[in-house]
């Protein structure tokens, strides 16, 4: 059964209700994971589909011409995973960002188990990032924010949220399909 | 496999910490099933786990081809948020000082 530490349940709860960004304040919001204390990050447990990887580097992807935070970053392993033919390669690279650029006012609603699992007291300890999809051609490309990566930006410990319910239940795509914007405006 | 026959309110025990109990069966075959287990033990449905697995994979393998999309979505989101934050208007400062030097490095 769940244990609660040191800290008030209410406190707990007001993690459970989830972690938001609304209106405006979004994008403001979302150069905020990019820039975490710790740029290492490290899964509390594989990440799925990729056996052996758990520890990660985050890279911004900084534009030479602007010192502005970045929104986009690289999330690195740093290990080397087995494929199941016995192969050894080194570990994946997920393109990620803020769910909140992708869509205003997201939230999600982590349960008391996932947030107590990586510390997180308050929702302001968490950082969210989505991973994206490129697909060929550019307009295919999807972002996931149905199972964010949360990270406690205190510690570098991180996770990707599973949720219990189903994609309608929830309300977000695994693939959910990219702004317009993003994808149409510098096309090759 | 071991299966076993259970009516509504009867419990299985798996090692010592984890109680499964059957909590309600519908006429249309759905089981409710109640999990009780320390919280280290992930608990998850099986069609979920499997399509973020394979959104996973397939996600790396494009980040990981010869793309300079990403770069370039990458900076024109970097200057909206660069505008975003040279407007007066919010009620909140974004970005510390200390977060620049860090993207920085």
């Amino acid at each position: 059964m769940m244990q609660l530490g040191a800290n008030p349940p209410d406190h707990r709860r007001a993690c459970g209700r989830g972690l938001r960004s609304a209106g405006r304040s979004a994008l403001l919001e979302a150069v905020v994971p990019i820039t975490l204390g710790p740029r290492m990050v490290t899964f509390r447990r594989d990440v799925l589909g990729w056996a052996g990887a758990s520890h990660f580097v985050l890279e911004p992807l900084t534009d030479d011409a602007d010192d502005a935070p970045a929104v986009f970053a690289a999330l690195r392993c740093t290990d080397t995973v087995q494929l199941r033919g016995g192969q050894v390669v080194p570990g994946p690279v997920f393109l990620v960002a803020p769910p909140g650029l992708f869509a205003p006012g997201y939230q999600v609603p982590l349960d008391e188990r996932f947030a107590e699992s990586l510390d997180l007291i308050v929702p302001d300890d968490a950082a969210l990032l989505a991973i994206v999809t490129q697909r060929n051609p550019l307009e295919r490309s999807t972002v996931n924010l149905f199972s964010p990566i949360v990270v406690n930006r205190h510690t570098g410990m991180a996770d990707q949220f599973v949720p219990a319910s189903s994609e309608a239940e929830v309300g977000w795509l695994v693939r959910t399909p990219l702004p317009s914007s993003l994808v149409t405006e510098d096309r090759d | 496999m071991l299966t076993l026959t259970r009516e509504p309110g009867e419990k299985i025990l798996v090692g010592d910490d984890i109680v499964i109990t059957v909590v309600s069966v519908s006429e249309n075959g759905r089981v409710r099933l109640g999990i009780e287990a320390p919280r280290q033990i992930r608990i998850d449905r099986e069609e979920v786990l499997e399509r973020i697995r394979s959104e996973n994979i397939e996600a790396a393998a494009g980040a990981a081809g010869p793309s300079s999309w990403a770069a370039r979505a990458a900076r024109r989101a970097n200057r909206q948020a660069s505008v975003a934050r040279a407007d007066p208007t919010p009620a909140r400062q974004p970005a510390e000082p200390r977060a620049t030097a860090a993207a920085g490095s």
